[in-house]
């Protein structure tokens, strides 16, 4: 079995550290300011990701994480501080959780919405490609 | 079913993907194996010169080196998925020429694959918008067969 990192994001505060210590977890777990790092192996990081999404809902936003914690090749200590790598992407879509959190609620609670499909992208017609070719599309 | 996503390390469609039942395929497992497998590299890097020749098997040799070291990382996901969930002008999914070319090859592969694909955009500040993100991606994962597991080529 091979050890894990993954990273507990949440939307607004929640005591995720304290739970995991109170249930015995056996993961090394840091606390962040965005949430929590756990790191361990498979098995116990899948019942460690289980409570943690049944304890608290859609308040909490789980993935992977490449590097282990506190690792010198991302750890801002040794890289003499700045943003760790990856985490202008991470803070983007913290600030957009909050709505993702009333949304996965709504979702749950069978609220009914009509979706308004997103424009995808269509293939372009041969004809239409021969024109641009030959320079006569106007 | 395995579900490819871009932004490759994107938390929310991560999340989502896993909350509904289905494997997301990630960059961050990719560089796990990278950085925690034991190598000649010490400490591993991210992306070595092997990679780079690998890359040769998506882009011709003339192409960026930081293409094709990024391809030969990400294209294998995109040839693994089922199903992919990308994210139409994402923020961060911008960058060089490295980046940025990788990026529009990666969709091109997603659509050449043939497999389900949904286009969706980051929702701004309104609740409608994150509504219509998260119910797009909900009717999508849900409407995966397995039948349809695995594009023409």
């Amino acid at each position: 079995m091979s050890k894990v990192t993954k990273m507990v994001v949440v939307s607004s505060y929640a005591p995720i550290l304290s739970k995991i210590y109170e249930s015995q977890f056996d993961l090394t777990v840091k606390e962040t300011c965005f949430g929590v790092l756990m790191s361990g192996e498979e098995e116990e990081m899948k019942r460690a990701t289980d409570y943690i999404r049944e304890e608290f809902g859609k308040g909490v936003f789980i993935k992977d994480r490449g590097f282990p914690m506190g690792d010198v090749r991302r750890c801002r200590a040794d890289r003499g501080g700045g943003a760790r790598p990856g985490f202008h992407q991470l803070e983007r879509e913290i600030k957009m959780l909050p709505l993702i959190e009333d949304s996965l609620n709504n979702l749950e609670e069978g609220v009914t919405y009509k979706i308004h499909p997103y424009k995808q992208d269509k293939k372009m017609n041969a004809k239409k490609l021969q024109k641009m070719i030959e320079g006569m599309h106007r | 079913m395995k579900v490819f996503i871009f932004p490759p390390t994107s938390l929310i469609l991560s999340d989502l993907v896993e909350r509904f039942g289905h494997e997301p395929l990630v960059m961050m497992r990719v560089i796990r194996d990278k950085v925690t497998d034991p190598s000649l590299d010490s400490p591993p890097l991210n992306v070595t010169p092997e990679d780079v020749k690998e890359g040769l098997k998506y882009a011709a040799v003339d192409a960026p080196s930081g293409v094709r070291g990024r391809l030969a990382l990400m294209a294998p996901l995109v040839e693994g998925a089922d199903a992919a969930i990308i994210v139409r002008d994402a923020d961060y999914g911008f960058g060089c020429m490295g980046c940025a070319r990788t990026n529009e090859y990666l969709r091109y592969m997603v659509k050449r694959r043939g497999i389900p694909t949904l286009e969706v955009e980051y929702p701004k500040d309104e609740e409608k918008d994150a509504k219509n993100f998260v119910f797009s991606i909900e009717k999508f994962l849900r409407g995966l067969k397995e039948e349809e597991k695995n594009g023409r080529d």
